[in-house]
């Protein structure tokens, strides 16, 4: 029952005595749930805010809640010593790493939408067993292949390796997704004369373009922070990538703080620029008034 | 000429045989209504015809051609979906547009037929269009619309009304008949509303069990149904249908006793039936009167428990005999109140007889008089 229905005046199937039985709410509740979401919040937004700052400080004031000297320097100091490199890098390697994971998802969602075939729910169970695995577990049996077939310090190899962790989890959500679009669709497209391919690429993948958006910048933001594969399979530093170029301003003796702000600061922006403008597909309701709801 | 023959058509899954053996013909411009309950594999055999189902056995020819080794688009069928399936990302003139598009005819081939399929069903105005800006009723239409476009031999409709409200429906089914008299087309619908069914249908299919029960006219399987089930399945209240024993067969009548409650000689042909053999005795609550009419025929008693006033009419239930339920449909006026006593008047004329097999018994002369030949008298009689 809801708020509204709580304070219908009383008819005759209420209670007797004529007065009508409305639900109060705790009037704490409210604030309790407001003040408990400003706490979640200061924790998530704090230290990005800590971040921005710290990164227009000097190292003297890094630490200081009372003193504050505008700098520049922190930002000279990352791109002189290359961390442009490392950003593009990265993005080389996410970018093409998520486009071929989506693609191959997309299709294999499909197929394990759609289509009835012999061993479907072994097959979708054993994608699903590859994410149990920590990836830890994972680095030292990918290293030694790798080793053998030429492919360390290799972008080729990272995109691989990112591409083979992705899917896993991108088919495990795009299925699900995929359930919720009617299968009158493709019946349709099926009448209208598509091929198998048309179907997926015309119809399926415009109606699941939220699904898609969502599980694209998932995997994104995930390779994009990786470091333990970057850091066991790239040891040229012409290849390396965002996550170790931010670790090597952690030095043995000295900690480069204000470096490392600057440093943080601008790996945000590229996966910032990339995805805000996408949040707009991200809006459900991609379907409605395809079939009656 | 495109007219639709099904031979001997099947369509198993696994162990499940969903149509069985299903024989039909349906005649160029025909507008053919299969019903049948839920689950009772019409809408399989839809998608069988339209190729979204690849059938077990059989065979299916569409204006003399065999096509259901085609590919579904290249049959010549269109089909409308029971729930629209418009593709949500395009707009309505993309969406009739785009079985054409796909067959790469060119652009102002497109949009000729786009615009005219429009004009048929007055939605010009909704063309720039989503799906999700139309009402239920505008998207049926555009779900039409996209099927006329392709300009095909045969149409398949799965339930298109299902979905809309009761007054948009009586709509609907109005502009469908309209839509049937002004294009070329065969039409098959599938439906388990008896009512499009009558009302629409140049011929029904009546579908059991993947199996056909019977094939006719509406008129026909109203007034002559082959068995119990298509005698119970159409008709509004149903049939009654009260088990009865043979008292006596004699040339051209059959003597039934329902109970002690009810007797009555059922003009039938009796060949094959003798004294004591069970029977069901069917009629139609519409063609049950109250009150001792001056016509020849039976006068039961009917303990009345619920009364239905519906304006135009009432409905009476009660039990005759023991226990025997015997629904009436009297006239708007009748002053009956529940808990009454009712004398019910049976004309046999109106009465249906079948055997201890549900078959029914060959009637040597159509109900309510008439001429006295068989079922194609009445069909004449009745356009």
């Amino acid at each position: 029952m809801n708020a509204n229905e709580s304070t219908h005046p009383a008819g005759p199937g209420d209670r007797p005595g004529g007065r009508s039985v409305s639900i109060r709410r705790n009037p704490l509740v409210a604030p309790l749930v407001l003040a408990a979401t400003l706490v979640v919040w200061a924790f998530l937004v704090f230290p990005a805010v800590w971040i921005f700052v710290g990164s227009f400080k000097t190292n003297e004031t890094m630490f200081s809640a009372t003193s504050f000297t505008f700098t520049l320097e922190n930002y000279a100091t990352i791109f002189r010593i290359g961390f442009g490199r490392f950003i593009f890098n990265s993005l080389y390697i996410c970018l093409v790493a998520v486009v071929i994971s989506t693609f191959v998802s997309v299709i294999a969602s499909y197929v394990f939408s759609r289509k009835r075939f012999r061993a479907k729910r072994v097959l979708f169970g054993s994608v699903i067993l590859g994410q149990l695995f920590p990836w830890i577990i994972l680095v030292t049996p990918l290293f030694i292949m790798f080793a053998r077939i030429g492919l360390l310090n290799s972008h080729l190899g990272m995109i691989l390796a990112y591409v083979a962790i992705s899917i896993p989890f991108s088919v495990y959500l795009m299925v699900g997704y995929l359930e919720t679009v009617p299968r009158e669709l493709d019946e349709a497209a099926v009448m209208d004369g598509c091929s198998q391919f048309q179907i997926i690429w015309t119809i399926i993948f415009p109606v699941m373009l939220p699904g898609i958006v969502a599980t694209a910048t998932y995997a994104f933001l995930l390779m994009w922070t990786e470091f333990l594969f970057a850091l066991a399979f790239l040891t040229r530093t012409s290849l390396k990538t965002m996550p170790l170029g931010l670790a090597q301003f952690f030095g043995e003796q000295t900690v480069d703080w204000g470096a490392i702000m600057a440093a943080s600061a601008v790996t945000t922006l590229p996966a910032l620029l990339l995805f805000l403008p996408l949040q707009t597909k991200l809006s459900s309701g991609l379907t409605a008034g395809s079939v009656k709801g | 000429m495109a007219d639709l023959r099904l031979l001997r058509v099947s369509k198993r899954f696994g162990d499940v045989v969903a149509v069985a053996d299903i024989d039909l013909e349906i005649a160029h411009r025909e507008f053919v209504v299969i019903v049948g309950p839920s689950g009772c594999g019409k809408s399989t055999l839809l998608r069988v015809i339209a190729g979204l189902e690849e059938l077990t056995t059989g065979e299916i020819h569409v204006g003399g051609e065999a096509v259901h080794r085609t590919p579904p688009a290249k049959r010549g069928i269109a089909m409308v979906f029971q729930n629209y399936a418009l593709y949500p990302h395009k707009t309505v003139a993309q969406n009739m547009g785009f079985a054409l598009r796909m067959a790469k005819i060119p652009r102002p081939e497109i949009d000729r037929r786009v615009n005219e399929a429009a004009r048929i069903l007055r939605i010009e105005d909704l063309l720039g269009r989503k799906p999700r800006q139309l009402s239920g009723g505008q998207r049926q239409r555009v779900a039409i619309g996209r099927a006329i476009v392709r300009e095909p031999k045969v149409f398949l409709f799965d339930e298109p009304l299902s979905n809309l409200d009761a007054a948009l429906r009586v709509d609907m089914r109005v502009e469908l008949a309209r839509l049937h008299g002004s294009i070329d087309a065969t039409m098959v619908y599938v439906t388990h509303d008896q009512t499009e069914a009558m009302t629409m249908a140049d011929k029904i299919v009546v579908l059991r069990d993947g199996r056909i029960e019977q094939i006719g006219s509406p008129m026909t399987v109203y007034h002559r149904p082959a068995n119990t089930f298509v005698a119970g399945f159409i008709g509004s209240p149903r049939m009654n249908l009260l088990p009865g024993t043979v008292r006596a067969v004699t040339a051209g009548t059959v003597s039934v006793d329902v109970d002690d409650a009810l007797q009555v000689s059922v003009p039938v042909d009796g060949g094959g039936l003798s004294a004591g053999d069970p029977v069901t005795l069917g009629v139609r609550p519409e063609d049950l009167t109250t009150g001792t009419a001056a016509a020849p025929g039976a006068t039961v008693e009917l303990d009345v428990y619920v009364v239905e006033p519906l304006g135009g009419e009432t409905i009476l239930y009660g039990h005759i005999g023991a226990s025997r339920t015997l629904v009436v449909k009297a006239p708007g006026g009748a002053s009956v109140r529940s808990r009454g006593r009712v004398a019910v008047h049976v004309i046999p004329e109106t009465c249906h007889l079948f055997d201890r097999d549900g078959v029914a018994m060959p009637r040597p002369f159509p109900p309510a008089g008439g001429p006295a030949s068989a079922g194609e008298a009445l069909e004449e009689k009745l356009p």
